[in-house]
């Protein structure tokens, strides 16, 4: 039960950050029981922002929470969730509003206003000063480079859709634009380290085993295969039926001319020349 | 660029209008004094969602396995829709045409016109922000993608959205169809989905959330005015600089706007609290009429369909807030009708969990 507690804390702590929401929020329910004189907003806000956290606290909770013998509602990275129960926004904003309008000159009460503001605003993070914030390129808010390279390699009207194989870090996109490319993976593969040779190869520090690559591509049914300028491959890959159609960005896009073809027999070939080397019985 | 041009005209149709109307037939479960533009919006968008919801669950149950599902679902929601849209436009013709009535501007202190207008200026700022901001997160290419997937290809959760190819019906996320709205917009306006999520739905949802904020600041505030703006730059900047982990509400608000549990923490659980706040302040008063006491909760029983709506896990957390609230209330009123009302309103969650795990879901 200890440890169960001492997750919850970390998990109270990791959705708190610096702190800084935590202890407005603290000082301002303590701010209402005092001052409130209603007795449901007391409540609402004074005390159900500590019935609350007692509640997130509590091991048997989260044992609720997570077990699925039991509610077993969410898996225990979405705990922190419950906190978002707490009207916290209306709770501090509340306080601090009451207490400014105590304030009877109209010149402090201005003052007072800017000081409470710039408290939050040095003490919180700002949103779009994260690391994940960037300007948008286009109405699809996704990378133009994606967008371009999907534009070179999607089928027209009436065609195949066509599978490819990205690097991993354009996964998240390319679906989000065109649903006619398939993917050899997907995010989850990414977030979630599952294996597939082709993202295992993709993803690989050093050099890249061209013909690794294409046994896996090729197994894969993959028709296009993009490559960034800048990683190197042991052997040139258009030695392999394998061409380059463009350069976009910092990507280069090839085609594979035995799955574009259709040259299936060359591409059984292939696959079982490098079975040998790369397939499973051998690794 | 004429397309655009209709594109955007057909936006602002579905998302601000339509709501609109909507409400123009729901306003009337609310006692007289609530009848305002802004209320009958927020009961329409709700009500909206609900039509939406109704429908898309329905299809999703039933059709979702067979080729162009989303096309049958699409066009139900709009026979549904557009019918109430043309006879909310109707009955505010013939019954109600008093409702739009100019805000008293004029008695308003400088100051407090000031903090207004800091107020307005911040929330056009994180308009601003989200449309010309690209912010990454890995969730998006699960739920934006199903929206895709729906306008282009007509599947509803029957496509692995992530390397395509066929996939069983994902139970856990498919009774949650915020993605199947964004794709409703986005096929009944001719704009692609991912458009829709990214750049058009903030443009919706921030003013939206700031509403119910700014409704919720008319209760806490009922006599001081001049306290309501001060409120809202306070919950503003709370948002704007709320992003000190990437688990508070803030930091799903304003970065994941579009997304289900966005909307629950940013929509959901501020309009529970505001409706609340209705139903303690009737409670003060004299006796109410059973009618006017029941419409509060039939508000409430709105959203908590949209709990549902939003993601599977509004529903617990939903039905878990509003016990919460009933409680403060039952201490407070020691009026066991409370009760009752209570349970009525978490209906919608209690049948969303029936369906849930009558369907495989766990």
């Amino acid at each position: 039960m200890y440890g169960i507690f001492m997750e919850c804390l970390v998990d109270l702590k990791d959705f708190g950050g610096n702190g800084s929401i935590l202890v407005l929020l603290l000082i301002s329910s303590i701010y209402l029981i005092v001052k409130e004189s209603d007795i449901k907003k007391k409540l609402l806000f004074g005390i159900m922002p500590f019935v609350i956290v007692a509640g997130f606290l509590f091991p048997i909770t989260k044992k609720l929470y997570v077990s699925e013998k039991l509610l077993g509602i969410e898996e225990a990275a979405t705990y922190y969730r419950i906190l978002w129960l707490i009207p916290m926004y209306v709770t501090i904003a509340y306080a601090f509003t009451k207490f400014i309008s105590g304030i009877k000159s109209a010149v402090k009460k201005r003052v007072a206003v800017g000081v409470v503001a710039v408290v939050i605003a040095v003490t919180g993070s700002c949103v779009y000063s994260n690391e994940y914030v960037f300007k948008a390129e286009n109405p699809y808010h996704i990378p133009q480079h994606v967008i371009d390279i999907c534009d070179r390699i999607s089928p027209l009207d009436g065609e195949e859709r066509v599978r490819a194989a990205f690097p991993p870090e354009l996964t998240y996109f390319v679906r989000q634009y065109n649903t006619d490319i398939l993917l050899a993976y997907g995010r989850d593969y990414v977030d979630n380290g599952y294996y597939t040779g082709v993202k295992a190869v993709m993803s690989a520090e050093g050099m890249m085993k061209t013909d690794e690559l294409l046994y896996y591509t090729r197994m894969d049914l993959d028709r296009y295969i993009i490559i960034p300028t800048d990683k190197e491959m042991d052997k040139d890959i258009t030695q392999f039926n394998v061409r380059l159609v463009d350069t976009v960005d910092k990507y280069n896009i090839y085609e594979d001319i035995l799955i574009g073809d259709n040259r299936e027999l060359e591409r059984d070939a292939f696959v079982a020349e490098k079975e040998k080397i790369y397939g499973i019985e051998n690794e | 660029m004429l397309m655009t041009v209709w594109s955007i005209i057909r936006l602002i149709f579905f998302m601000f209008i339509v709501p609109m109307c909507i409400g123009q037939l729901f306003k009337y479960i609310l006692k007289k004094e609530m009848r305002r533009p802004v209320i009958t919006y927020l009961i329409g968008f709700f009500a909206y969602f609900g039509v939406v919801q109704i429908i898309s669950i329905f299809c999703v149950l039933t059709i979702a396995g067979q080729p162009g599902a989303f096309e049958t679902c699409f066009k139900a929601c709009l026979v549904a829709v557009l019918l109430l849209t043309v006879t909310g436009i109707f009955m505010f013709f013939r019954f109600d045409r008093t409702m739009i009535k100019k805000p008293d501007i004029k008695g308003l202190s400088i100051d407090t016109k000031v903090f207004y207008g800091i107020f307005i200026a911040l929330v056009l700022f994180q308009m601003i922000k989200a449309v010309v901001s690209r912010i990454f997160d890995g969730d998006n290419t699960y739920y934006v993608t199903q929206s895709v997937i729906a306008q282009k290809i007509g599947a509803m959760y029957t496509v692995d959205p992530y390397k395509g190819g066929l996939q069983p019906l994902d139970v856990r996320h498919a009774l949650a169809v915020v993605p199947m709205w964004i794709a409703f917009i986005g096929k009944a306006c001719g704009v692609h989905a991912t458009i829709v999520a990214y750049t058009a739905m903030p443009l919706l949802i921030i003013p939206l959330v700031y509403i119910i904020y700014h409704e919720i600041s008319k209760v806490l505030f009922a006599d001081n005015v001049e306290m309501r703006p001060i409120f809202m730059i306070i919950v503003n900047i709370l948002m704007i600089f709320g992003n000190v982990s990437i688990f508070t509400p803030a930091t799903f608000f304003l970065m994941r706007t579009w997304q289900g549990k966005s909307m629950l923490t940013s929509i959901a659980f501020p309009m529970i609290v505001l409706i609340f706040l209705w139903i303690y302040k009737d409670c003060d008063g004299e006796k109410k009429p059973v009618s006017e006491r029941a419409s509060l909760w039939a508000f409430l029983f709105l959203v908590n369909m949209f709990s549902g709506m939003c993601t599977e896990m509004g529903v617990v957390f939903g039905a878990g807030l509003v016990m919460l609230l009933s409680l403060i209330l039952l201490i407070s009123s020691k009026r066991w009708t409370v009760v009752l009302g209570a349970f009525c309103s978490i209906i919608p969650n209690l049948v969303y969990l029936i369906l849930f795990f009558g369907n495989g879901g766990h």
